[in-house]
Formats: C-alpha cells, structure tokens, sequence
C-alpha cells in the first residue's frame, strides 16, 4: 500500500474569505491532493458500509414488510402492520421485565459483590499472594464461555446434577427440584450462575481503577485517624466512579441485547418465565422464520437502547 | 502498602482466607470437570464428588475425535479474523494519525457511529445478506462481519496510541528518506507491538466465545465452531458425562495455554478500552 507524499494541511488562511466558490476549489483541491487517503480508508469504510450500515437500513425497511424465511422471496410491504401487532405483543413486553431483573441482579453483584472483593484484593497489595490472587480471578475468563454455561446448566440437572446430588447425599430429598423446569425455580437459578461471580471484566476494570488512586490519599487519610472503613467509602468509592459508571453503561448495552445464556440453559421456558426480549426475536425470525416481525422487533429494541444511552449519557456520565 | 500491612496483620490473615474461599468456588467447577472428565457414569454415581480410579482415559480419545474439528474450525476462523482486523486497523488508524485531510474528524465519528448499532438491530439482516451472497457454511461468513465489526475499537485504540510517538522520530525519519510504509515498519509496528498484541489477543477471545452468529451461518456439522459444537454435543452425549466433560476440557485447553502464556498482554488489552472511556 503505497500512501503518497501528502503535505500538512496548508494554513487555512491562504484562500481569504472571499468567495465561496473560492473556498469550494480549495477545499477539492485539497481533497484532490489528499486522494491516496480516502483510498487507504476504503477497507474499513467498505466492510462496514457492506456488514453493518446495509443490515441496520435493510433492517428498517424490513420492519415494514411481511417477510418469510421458508421462502425468501414470499415478501410484501404491510406498512404499519408488524408495529401494531409488536404493541400488542403481550410476551414482547413482558419479557421486559425478566429482562430488567437479569440487568438489576448484574448491577447488584457487580456492586455488592464484585467491588468489596476487588477492594479486598487491592489490598492484598503486589506482593506473593496479591499477585497470586489476582491471576486466579483472571483464569476463569479464559476458559470458553460456552463450557461455563453448560457446566451450570449440568449443575442443575434433575438427575445426575451437582445440586441435587448434593442434596441427596445430606438427606435433603425432599429440597431436589427441576431446578430449570419449574416455573418457581428457573429464574432464581440462572441468577445464581456463575457464583461467586467475582472475576471477569468488571473485576479488572475496577482493580486497575483502585490501582489508580493516588497512594498519598490513602496516608493522608489514615494520618487524620479515618478507620480502614471509612477510608473506602470516603477515599476510594468516590474515586472509581468513572469505573463503575463504564460498567453500569457497557451493563445496560450489552446487557439488553444478551439472549445466549436464557437460550442455553432453559430457552426461555418454563412458560416465558426466564424470557428475554431478545430471546424472543430470535426465536421468531428463526424458529418461527418470521424474519419480518422480528425485525421490528429489533427496531424496537434498537429504539430502546438509544433512548437509554441517551439517558446515561446526560445523567450517569455527570454522576460526579 | 507493606508496612501498613505488617502493622495490622489479623485483618490481612481474614482477607486472604475469604480470597481463598472464594477462589475455591471459583475454581470448583474445573475440578469437578477434571475428575468427572476419566468416570464412566457407573464411577461417577458411586463416587461423585472425588477421583476415582481406574482412570477412563479413552474419554478423552472419543471426544478428541467430535472436538478436533470444532477446535480446528475455530482457530481458523479467529486467527484470520484477528489477522484481517489487525492488518485494516493498522492502515487506518495510521492514516488516522498521521495525516490531516479534508472531513478527517467527520470521518472517524462515523467510524465511531457504527458502534452505536446494535448487534440486535442488524442481526436478522446480516443473516439474510450473508444468505444472499452464499455464504453460509463458509468461513467468509464469519471472518468478513467479525473483521468489520472489530476494527472499530481496534482503530480507536492504536490511533490514540500512534498519536502518541513522538513527532520528531517520525520528523527523523522522513527526513532520511523515510517512506510511509518504512516508517509503518520500522517506527509505528515495533512500539506499538504490545497493545497491538494485546488487541489481538482480545479480539480472538472474542470471536471465540461468539455463538449466536456461528450458530446462524454455519449450521453444517463440519463447519461447527467450538461454541456451536459444544452446544449440539451436550444433546447428543446426554448419557455418557465423563465423555461430554473430557470434550469440555479438550475445548478449554487450547484458550487456557494461548492466554496464559500471555497473561499480561491479556490484562492490558481487557482494561485497554476502559482507559480512554
């Protein structure tokens, strides 16, 4: 890849604000000198006009038509049709509030969990066992997701399942559930895996945000007598919140749009309990072929996720 | 740090017990895998929570047979795809950089503006378009969307990154007679090496742990990726554990010595995003 010679810009100033035609051929000029450039952009403008900017059109467009997969061509535009059946869609909108107890649940061990113990760990220090704990807590993020997920879907199995083994062995029978086929029981497990939950992004993110704090404040703390605890809440917490706001907003994106886990261990049974909005679109593009009401329903969870990274934006980035 | 430790001992003496007791947790179900990984499921009934002998290793034979494939369609498509992205990033975060050219900031927020597109908003029309251009069951169908989505950040990172050399090395150099592509080589790729290393390391992780996409465009049994694979084996091994387990095992290893090995690039390019968040 050959990018040729290109001077720095030329100041501004030479074409005095004259005319404005004047200032177009400078402009065309300069993209004229400049030609190479766009040329070396087009690998990455390309991929991603062809891999996202078409989909995420072809998308819209989509949402206004009745379209089929069993049959790619069986496609027809019904206008508004596919969004007055979504605003009907009772397990649409339900599946919203499974939805919010999975976001909620992550902010809490996030929070409740995972930030005390890193705090805990940074104060192990760098020494033989800081760094010995730290490197255990990032193991786990290297082993392929998809043999944790069916390790906890093992985990709860009726039969041969660690948890009701284990209960059997204690005598306790009688407690031995269907843990992912009961309406009662599926949610509450999902929610338990991956206990003990520390480790992962959120552990790194805030153990690099700890190891940030200037040592000073710690010292200077303790020299007017703040006892380790206040020091973590007066000291340090106030001190991560760009931390923790990053983690509240990658959560809530990436959060919205997770179905994986729900299709694993239960796909969305028993009766819609452990059900996700994105579940739910899947499932009806490809399980029902339905790709056209399906696609609006990722418009609307498109819709969704733009209103609340609005919202973060304005008021969780000026938490401070 | 280690003298303020020394001074108050008993708390340090609790905390490393609850790390230990969590780490255990933690670490409970790759044990349980381990063991569970050379049962028959006659051993594994009658001694379920510890080894047993003898040691069923042909476990291990059988699922190498069903995962050797799935490893092999995964490293495949991961090592290419993190080579495409490494190798579009590079250009354009250098072009990014290093140049000054008319609609220069317009261009990189519109970089920038793809990642505001959700992966559920463009799922089921990727799909379609990846079925229109034939390419389902076929490599391309994953390489293409992960090398276009990836680079975003990829860019975002290394060109902060090369923002920050010096100018004078770059002076220097152009002076003797430098051409971009030598100063790429020479400058750009030797100082840049570690979080350029690290960025690949995360972007194959990443890829890896893909499902639903995998799931979607390559349905075929011998172009199942590890995920996928591991997905549809569980279902059809449900009677045979210490075999379903050894093939979990088999799976992780290669992911496990890759990063290991790289501990360190792995912690700096997982945190890499957050700095400049």
């Amino acid at each position: 890849m050959v990018v040729a010679n290109t001077e720095q810009p030329q100041p501004l100033d030479r074409t005095p604000p004259s005319t404005t035609s004047k200032k177009n051929t400078a402009i065309l000029y300069r993209m004229y000198k400049a030609r190479w450039i766009y040329v070396a952009l087009i690998p990455s403008f390309a991929l991603l006009a062809v891999f996202k900017l078409y989909p995420a059109i072809d998308a819209i467009v989509k949402s206004f038509y009745f379209w089929k997969t069993s049959n790619l061509a069986l496609i027809r535009f019904v206008g508004f049709d596919n969004y007055a059946k979504l605003l009907g869609d009772k397990d649409f909108w339900t599946s919203f509030g499974t939805l919010s107890i999975f976001l909620v649940w992550g902010f809490i061990t996030t929070f409740a969990v995972v930030m005390p113990v890193t705090y805990l760990v940074f104060k192990l220090g760098e020494g033989r066992w800081g760094k010995f704990v730290q490197r255990m807590y990032v193991i786990p993020m290297m082993v392929p997701a998809m043999v944790g997920t069916l390790y906890w879907r093992f985990f709860f199995e009726y039969n041969f399942g660690i948890l009701n083994t284990g209960l059997r062995g204690l005598g306790l029978e009688s407690l031995t559930h269907v843990w992912l086929g009961e309406k009662a029981t599926a949610l509450p497990a999902l929610l338990f895996m991956g206990f003990p939950w520390v480790g992962g992004f959120g552990f790194l993110i805030l153990l690099a945000g700890f190891q940030g704090i200037d040592e000073a404040l710690h010292e200077a703390a303790q020299l007017d007598g703040a006892s380790p605890w206040q020091i973590f809440l007066r000291v340090d917490v106030p001190l991560i919140v760009p931390q923790a706001r990053l983690l509240i907003i990658l959560g809530m994106i990436s959060g919205i749009q997770q179905f994986g886990t729900q299709m694993i261990m239960t796909n969305g049974g028993p009766a819609g309990s452990t059900t996700v909005p994105g579940l739910i679109m899947y499932k009806t593009a490809f399980t029902y072929s339905n790709l056209g009401y399906g696609t609006t329903m990722g418009v609307a969870l498109f819709a969704i996720i733009m209103v609340i990274t609005l919202f973060l934006n304005k008021y969780v980035r000026r938490m401070d | 740090m280690n003298s303020n430790a020394s001074r108050i001992r008993t708390p340090r003496a609790i905390n490393v017990a609850v790390q230990l007791i969590l780490i255990f947790s933690t670490f409970f179900p790759f044990y349980f895998m381990l063991i569970s990984s050379v049962k028959n499921n006659v051993q594994i009934s009658q001694s379920y929570f510890l080894p047993v002998l003898p040691l069923q290793l042909e476990n291990y034979g059988l699922a190498f047979q069903k995962v050797i494939t799935y490893l092999y369609n995964s490293t495949l498509i991961c090592t290419v795809s993190a080579l495409g992205v490494a190798a579009v990033s590079c250009l354009t975060s250098y072009v990014f950089a290093r140049f000054e050219f008319p609609g220069k900031n317009g261009l990189f927020n519109l970089l920038l503006a793809f990642l505001m597109i959700p992966g559920v908003l463009s799922l089921i029309p990727s799909f379609a378009l990846i079925a229109r251009m034939n390419l389902t069951n076929r490599y391309w169908g994953c390489i293409l969307p992960y090398i276009a989505f990836g680079q975003i950040t990829f860019v975002f990172i290394l060109r902060t990154f090369i923002e920050q050399i010096p100018r004078d090395l770059f002076d220097a150099a152009t002076i003797d007679g430098a051409t971009h592509p030598m100063v790429f080589r020479y400058i750009v790729l030797p100082l840049s090496r570690p979080i350029l290393f690290s960025l690949v390391l995360m972007n194959f992780l990443a890829n890896w742990n893909d499902f639903i996409w995998p799931l979607l465009v390559l349905p075929r049994e011998k172009m199942k990726t590890v995920t996928v694979g591991l997905y549809a084996f569980t279902d059809v091994q449900q009677i045979q554990y210490g075999l379903m387990f050894a093939g979990f095992v088999i799976a992780a290893v290669p992911l496990i010595l890759l990063f290991a090995l790289n501990m360190n690039a792995f912690v700096r390019g997982a945190t890499s995003g957050a700095i400049k968040a």
